[in-house]
This record gives C-alpha cells, structure tokens and sequence, in this order.
C-alpha cells in the first residue's frame, strides 16, 4: 500500500493543477484542456459511478454534523490579560515567567522544549517597529492540500480562483443558486481514483467563507483524497481542484505478520515495549497506549518535578507573603584608602565611597569597618551594631 | 561488551536560529545562552572528565544544524561571552551579599566558580567555538554526532512536496559535515515526525537511521518481531529505532521520575525573580522585567510555597542514586528481554539534551555517575550507538514503520492544530515556488541571482521551523513565532517576485544576508 501510496503522490502536483471532473454531455470540453486526468475521457464516464451510485448512508461518519466538529478551531485565550490580583506568589512568579506555559503544558518534554522559549513578550527597544506586513489571504492560485492528521483526523486548506468559480457558474448556469460548496472526501485505499471509483465517500458542506477544515474521517489506516466543488440537489457535482493523497496511520497493532520473523508472544513484547502492563489482549495494550499518549503526552508522563503546574495544583492553597531584610552600609574617605569591613576587603569607588549590600539574617551583626591610609599611617574605625529579629503570624480576618 | 544487552542514550540537543543584529540585546536569544552555559558545557566537561578516568562511554548526540549554525557565529559567540561576564559580576556580587547567610554564601561561591569555569572552557579550551569540543568527542570515538532537519521543519506536514523535505535533509547532512568534518550517520528527525517516504529521502544522503516514538515502530507492519528493543529496516533499507517507553519514563515522569526529586534544585526560586529589583535590575531585561539569571538558591523540598536552600552533596548524592537505579533497572531489563529474545536487545533512550542541566539542573551529573557505574559496577549491559548496534546485527526485518511523532498524542496534533494551522498554506505555497524557481534556475546564473535565490531558500527553511507552530500551540512567545514565520514568509516572497520578474533590490538582498545568514553553503538546487 505504501507503495502504491507513493505513486500516486507523485501525480500529486498533476492533480492539482488540473483536477477537472467535467460532464460528458457539455459541449465545449476540449480533450486539450484536460491536462492530468478525469476529464471526458472514459475514464470520467466510468467516475459516473460517484455521482450514480447512492449516496451512502454515513452512520459511523459524522459528515452531516462535521461543520460543528470537523473545524475545532481552539478558542484558548493564548495571551491572557496578566492578573495579578489574589494570586499565589508561584502563580504570580509563573505568570511574569510565561503565562501559558504553566497552563498549556502537558508533558516535561514540551516543558523542556518550551522552556527554551520562556520568558515574557519583548517590547522592542525604545524605537515602536513598524507594523508586520501580512502575509497573503490569497495566491491567486486553484489548488486543495490534505493533510492527515491523527488516525481519525484530516486537515485540509484550499483556494479557488474566481476564474475555476466562474467555470462552475458557466456549468450550472441558472441553478447556481441552488448549489452548495462541499468537500467531498474519498477513501481511495489501494486504488487510483482515476481508474475506478473509490471504495467510499461523503459530503461536508462547507459554511461560507472557510478555507479549510478538519476532516474527521474516524477511520485509521486509510488513503483519502478530497474534492472541493459545487454540488447541486440531484448531487450534479462540479470538482473545483482535486487533493493530494493522504494517508491516516494506523491506531494500533498491524495485522499483517511475517513468516520469516515468526512471532514470538507479541501482545508480551507489546507490553514490555510501552512499559505497560502486560498480560492484557492487543486491544486493552492498544487501548492503554492510546491512553497514556493522551493523558500523559507521548514523551512520558506528565511531570511535575521543580515547581510544576502540577505539583503546585496540589499545594495546600493559601493566601502568602514573604519579607526579607538587607542591609546597605555605605561610606566614603580618600580614594587611595583601604577599606576593610569584618576582615574583608571592600572596592572604593574612584571617588572614595563604596556601598556594600547584604542580606541580613535573624541576629547580631558586629561591623567592624577599618579605613586605612594609604601610606598606612592612620586608620580609623567604626562598629555598627545591627540587630534583626523577625515574627510572624497569621490572621484570618472578619469581613467589615 | 553487555551480557544481555544494550543502552543507547541519545541527547537531541537543538534551538530554533535566533539571531538579531538590529537590537542590541533580544530577549530571545538568551535561550542560547542558557543552553550554552547550563547544558552543553556541563556535558562537555563531563566528557572531558570521563575521558582522563579512562571510562569508555558511548552517547548519540543530535546537533541541529541551526544550533551549529549559532555555535558558530561570532555575533552570538561575542553576546554569549557578554552574558556570561555579565552572570560571573552577579554571582560575585552574590559572593558579598550574601556573607552572612552561609548555606547561601556557599551556593553563591559555587556558582561563581562554576560560571567562571564555563567561561574558561568555552574561551580558552575552545576559542568560543563548541563545535570544536564536539568533534574532539566524536574523534575520541565517544560521541555519535547525528543530524537533524536544516532548520527542524516538521516533516510529515511537509512531505506532500518531497523537495522540500529534500532540501531539508541535504542542508543538514552538507552543514553538518562543514562543522564536524564528518557526514552523519543518521538523523534524528525533528519531534520523531515520521511517515512513509521519508526515508526514501533519507536514503538518498546516505543516512542509514534514524528515531520513531514507540508506536513508530510497535504499529509497523508486519508485525515487529522485537518490539522497540531492535531496530526494523524500512523497505528502503534504512533503519528505525524506537524509543523505549519504560526508561524514558524514570526520567520524565513526575509521578516515578527522578527529576522531581525534593532535594534537587528548584528550577523557578530564581534570583533574578526573588531579589530587591534595583539589585538585579543590570542582570535581567534591561525594561525591568524580570528574568532567569540561572542561579538558583533553593531545592524543591516539597509540594509547597515554603523552599529550602539548596544542598549541593545531598543532590549529588540523590543523583548518583538514581543513576544506579537507573543502571539497575536497565540490567533487570536487558536480563528479561534477552531470554525472552534470543538475541540481545539494544535499549534506546532519547532525550532533549537540554533537559540536562538547564531543567534538571543535576542531570549532567546524573549522566555522569550513569556512564561511570556502567563502566565500572556491573557486566550485564554495555553503552552502545545506533550504528555500533548495526554494525554488531546485520540482519534486521523489514517493516514500515507508522506515521508518528513523539508529540503530545503521539501524532501531528502538535502543529496542526487552531492556533497554528494557518500557517501551512503558506508555507506550502511558499514551497512550490521555491521548487518552480530551483527548476527554472537549474542552468548557469550569475552572481546576484544566485545569491538571491540562496537567499529565498534560507528564508523559506527559516519559516519552517516546527519551533514556531509548537510555540504557537504552547502558548509561550507566541507573538514572537507569529512575527518570526510571517518575517521570513514575506521576505520570501518578495524575493520570489524580484526573481521572476528579474529585478533584484541589491540592497534589499544584502541586509537579508546580514540577518539571515544561516547555512553559508544553501544550495537552492538542493529544491530540484
């Protein structure tokens, strides 16, 4: 299957120049404007099938309701508002960090290659940058891409020309208005699409101005091709462009066994290699796997060492507050003086003043600080005495 | 050689090329600083270390063509030595300030010290090139050095036109031969992302293997007869490892992994958050916004707000454990699997290098007490490379393996997904015109033309960066990602226009080359 896959791909770039499913009876088909393929050739003719045969019922396909599903656009805010009110100094400390990162991480993996790109957006150096040009909304091109997503998903971006749409207009003439856009999507496993007809298909209508849409096909496994066109309520359908192939992956164990490999227990060395529990059938392994891709990431499980998302979640929550104390002493004498403070050297400044910083912990600080003369004939010092003790408590306060 | 068989750590260490000339200092390209500092200098060191104690370890190392690309360029090599001085005036003003707290004063003499070495290394030892310590360690015959994809495009959403990906694999496979001195081996597709076909590609390089996500391999068809415990050749003949779940879960996993530990350092008690903001404000965002420094004064110590300060021996101690845990587990492993087998089973481990060291800050420790208790403390498994494994079984059965990726849900998902779906028309269509200006430029052109159409390629990689579309679904900088892919689209196209109505704007292309001068050797033939 792959190869044959591979084939037809390489038809791809044909296809999508020229996917034209015209009807015989149209009078101006020219064979000349038929480039790759179903044209009115016989081959076309014998396409009939798609549009004679009954449309299948699609109970296991969610076609009809795909408009709702097919298109999860995700409506995650991405850059939340900072809110800093009432939140806990690690949700605080996480939010400058990188807001979502916290939130949208899943798996160490991800965090890890996320981590690479914390930090919180830059505003650019002093100068505003000039706005980013945008790129295209349109190439002035005639052209449909698929791409497989998952075992159950497709996605699929387009663009039609005015000129292609103006063909179909031509086509359908005065029953235009009552044509709709829909994709067509055709499960054409080991089969070109050109010689016989699929194994398979179905609609999704299409709402006004989309350009792509998540196909859910719900079937692993499987080669599709999708259509975009103008179908009419006698299911007349007018192909706008035509995809490449793509191909869902398989969701779990393959069939197909070797002879010369013979199997030894493989739901065994199934389990041994996801580090799942063994002594299941293939379809709970399967099913396990499946599980743990989802709910733990595919890198592992989730982690939540350092102070994760995860961890903190489960924090005993609390309103916090934490304080510490510095202390800066600072002086001046002669710039050519030494200066040293509980035995350590201190740096003057080239003016002669130093400032020196430190945290300051519960107890007694003797600072004995020396000035020296340069030609170390006088020195003159001067002991502060700095004393800290620190308490705490906790209230729960009344509302007024 | 092991009694029963085989570990093979891989450390795919990569960065998305950040390189802004026109600012001054971009917050972004401190992720190459913290790589740098955090992570590839404490593991070469460690190399170096292991290397006098006669320890004969084998490891994988992924180099992404875009990190080599950064290692070598002397504006990132001069803002890198700016940074680290930078980070060795703070820790010693930390030196100071912190006299009279002596579990921290400890930990701030730590950090100077260590930071001070990382800047003999990366200067002295190396004259600010790390590729050189790179190829030392493959030469040595320690490191595996593989490859990448040019600028870690994804390849399974790129893969309905073949001569980008092509492209991709031929600008690798061409830089990293430049800047190690040796054509890799193999490669380790970016996110694992895998289908059929892609190796035919990689055939054509000469690259004889590469990685899969376990269900790569295990929902290959035929059936695999190993498992993920012995590589399948494609039908083409080039072969796929598989990652072993059950060793990758020790370390990434929270619930049963080690990174967690309460003693280990606490990745976010970070000082250029947790100090008096005049104090810090020259070492973080020069706005005042707070940043990573990198040194960190508190272990993890619990689920809790409430921190302790961070023991330098209990950690080590913790990680020399876990890495003889580790070794054990691998042991009772290989035991297992070799009787089961027949045959000994090589135990593929794969990690971001940068989860060593940068988030798990005792990783490279870790690493080092692993490859030492291998060496020194037991018999039943030996350290092995992908192709030392070929090389010692010949004979592997063929199986296509499945699409898959080592992305969250195991498939594309990651970045095709509503935040950045959008970008793939564009960089489809971006792609067949650079394919349509490789064919129409395949005789002999002249000086500008081709300098131009080098130039429409690096722009047309530098959009392809999985990074963007992974940042976008992440949710961290997206706006950097957003501006990033749209950039380079748009200077693309521009140039595609020049090009075909041949018209180029001089100038135009040369503040191009001066900012997005990645890969001097792009060949745009490379897209026929």
């Amino acid at each position: 299957m792959a190869a044959k896959k591979k084939t037809t791909r390489a038809q791809a770039p044909a296809r999508k120049a020229a996917a034209r499913a015209k009807p015989v009876n149209k009078p101006k088909n020219k064979p000349a404007a038929n480039k790759a393929r179903s044209a009115n050739t016989p081959s076309a003719k014998k396409a009939g099938p798609r549009r004679k045969a009954p449309k299948k019922p699609a109970p296991r396909r969610t076609a009809t309701a795909a408009p709702k599903t097919a298109a999860p656009k995700k409506a995650a805010p991405k850059k939340a508002a900072p809110k800093t009110v009432g939140l806990k100094g690690a949700d605080l400390r996480r939010r400058v960090l990188s807001e979502a990162l916290a939130r949208s991480l899943r798996t160490v993996k991800e965090r890890v290659e996320a981590a690479k790109f914390h930090g919180p957006e830059t505003p650019e150096a002093p100068a505003p940058a000039p706005p980013v040009e945008e790129v295209p909304e349109r190439y002035g091109e005639n052209f449909i891409v698929l791409l497989a997503r998952d075992p159950w998903w497709l996605h699929s971006f387009w663009e039609v020309s005015p000129a292609r749409l103006g063909e179909a207009a031509d086509y359908f003439g005065d029953r235009w208005e009552q044509t709709r856009s829909v994709l067509r999507v055709y499960d054409v496993t080991a089969l070109d699409l050109d010689e016989s007809g699929p194994h398979s298909w179905f609609d999704i209508e299409l709402s006004g101005n989309a350009s792509s849409w998540y196909i859910h096909v719900g079937n692993p496994n499987r080669t599709w091709i999708v259509d975009i066109g103008r179908v009419s309520p006698d299911n007349d359908f007018f192909v706008l462009a035509r995809s490449n192939v793509a191909a869902t992956p398989r969701d779990g164990m393959s069939d197909v066994l070797d002879e010369e490999w013979m199997e030894i227990d493989f739901e065994k060395m199934y389990a041994l290699s996801g580090g799942l529990d063994p002594g299941q059938s293939s379809a709970e392994l399967v099913g396990e796997l499946h599980r743990r891709l989802r709910a733990e990431g595919a890198s592992g499980a989730v982690s939540s060492f350092g102070a994760s998302p995860l961890g903190e979640a489960e924090k005993i929550a609390g309103f916090w507050f934490t304080l510490d104390c510095e202390l800066v002493v600072y002086g001046a004498t002669e710039p050519d003086a030494t200066v040293t403070m509980q035995g350590q050297p201190v740096k003057l400044r080239p003016d002669g003043t130093f400032t020196v910083r430190m945290m300051l912990p519960d107890g007694v600080q003797e600072i004995e600080t020396v000035a020296t003369s340069a030609d170390g004939s006088e020195e003159r010092v001067i002991t502060p005495v700095v004393s800290r003790t620190t308490t705490s408590r906790e209230r729960a306060l009344e509302h007024a | 050689m092991g009694r029963h068989g085989y570990l093979s750590i891989v450390l795919h260490a990569h960065l998305p090329y950040v390189r802004h000339p026109e600012h001054d200092e971009f917050l972004e390209e401190d992720w190459f600083f913290e790589a740098v500092i955090e992570t590839y200098v404490p593991l070469l060191e460690m190399f170096e270390r292991l290397t006098n104690d006669g320890v004969d370890f084998r490891l994988t190392m992924s180099l992404s063509p875009t990190l080599l690309a950064m290692l070598v360029d002397p504006l990132l090599q001069y803002r890198l030595l700016r940074h680290l001085n930078r980070l060795i005036e703070l820790a010693g003003r930390e030196v100071d300030r912190t006299r009279w707290q002596p579990a921290f004063h400890e930990l701030a003499l730590m950090y100077h010290y260590k930071l001070t070495r990382v800047r003999q290394i990366f200067v002295e030892q190396y004259h600010h090139n790390l590729t050189e310590a790179f190829r030392r360690f493959q030469d040595l015959g320690h490191l595996e050095l593989i490859t990448c994809g040019a600028t870690h495009g994804y390849l399974p959403l790129m893969a309905v036109n073949t001569n980008a990906v092509r492209a991709q694999i031929a600008t690798a496979v061409h830089h990293h031969e430049r800047y190690l001195g040796r054509r890799p081996n193999g490669i380790w597709l970016p996110e694992c992302g895998y289908e059929a076909g892609i190796d035919e590609v990689l055939k054509e390089f000469d690259l004889r293997f590469f990685f899969t996500d376990a269900h790569g391999v295990l929902h290959a068809s035929p059936r695999p007869k190993y498992g993920v415990f012995a590589p399948i050749f494609c039908p083409s003949g080039v072969a796929a490892f598989a990652r072993d779940l059950e060793s990758s879960k020790q370390v990434w996993s929270a619930r049963e992994g080690y990174p967690g530990d309460y003693d280990y350092r606490d990745f976010y008690r970070d000082v250029g958050f947790d100090l008096e903001l005049d104090y810090v404000r020259p070492y973080i965002h020069h706005l005042g916004i707070r940043k990573m420094t990198g040194i960190k004064y508190y272990r993890i110590t619990g689920k809790t707000d409430h921190k302790e300060p961070y023991v330098p021996a209990a950690a080590r101690e913790k990680a020399a454990s876990h890495a003889g845990n580790f070794m054990f587990n691998r042991e009772k492993q290989a035991e297992y699997l070799h009787g089961f087998m027949g045959r000994k089973p090589i135990i593929v481990a794969p990690y971001d290098a940068e989860l060593f060291g940068h988030w798990w800050y005792e990783g490279p420790e870790w690493l080092e007490f692993l490859f030492r208790k291998v060496h020194f403390d037991q018999d039943n498994i030996s350290l092995i490379t992908p192709t030392e494994y070929l090389k010692r079984y010949r004979r592997n059965q063929v199986s296509t393996p499945s699409m898959s990726s080592w992305g969250y849900k195991g498939y594309n998902e990651v970045w095709l997904e509503g935040s950045n779906d959008w970008i793939y028309r564009h960089l489809h269509r971006a792609g067949i015109r650079m394919v349509e200006l490789a064919r129409e430029n395949n005789g002999p052109v002249n000086g500008l033309r081709k300098r131009a159409l080098n130039q429409a390629a690096r722009e047309l990689m530098l959009a392809q960066s999985s990074d963007w579309a992974f940042i976008m679904k992440g949710g961290t900088v997206v706006e950097y990602a957003v501006k990033r892919t749209k950039t380079h689209l748009l200077r693309f196209l521009k140039l595609y226009r020049q090009l075909k109505c041949n018209r180029i704007d001089e100038s135009f292309l040369a503040d191009l080359e001066g900012k997005d001068n990645v890969f001097p050797d792009m060949d745009y033939r490379s897209y026929t």
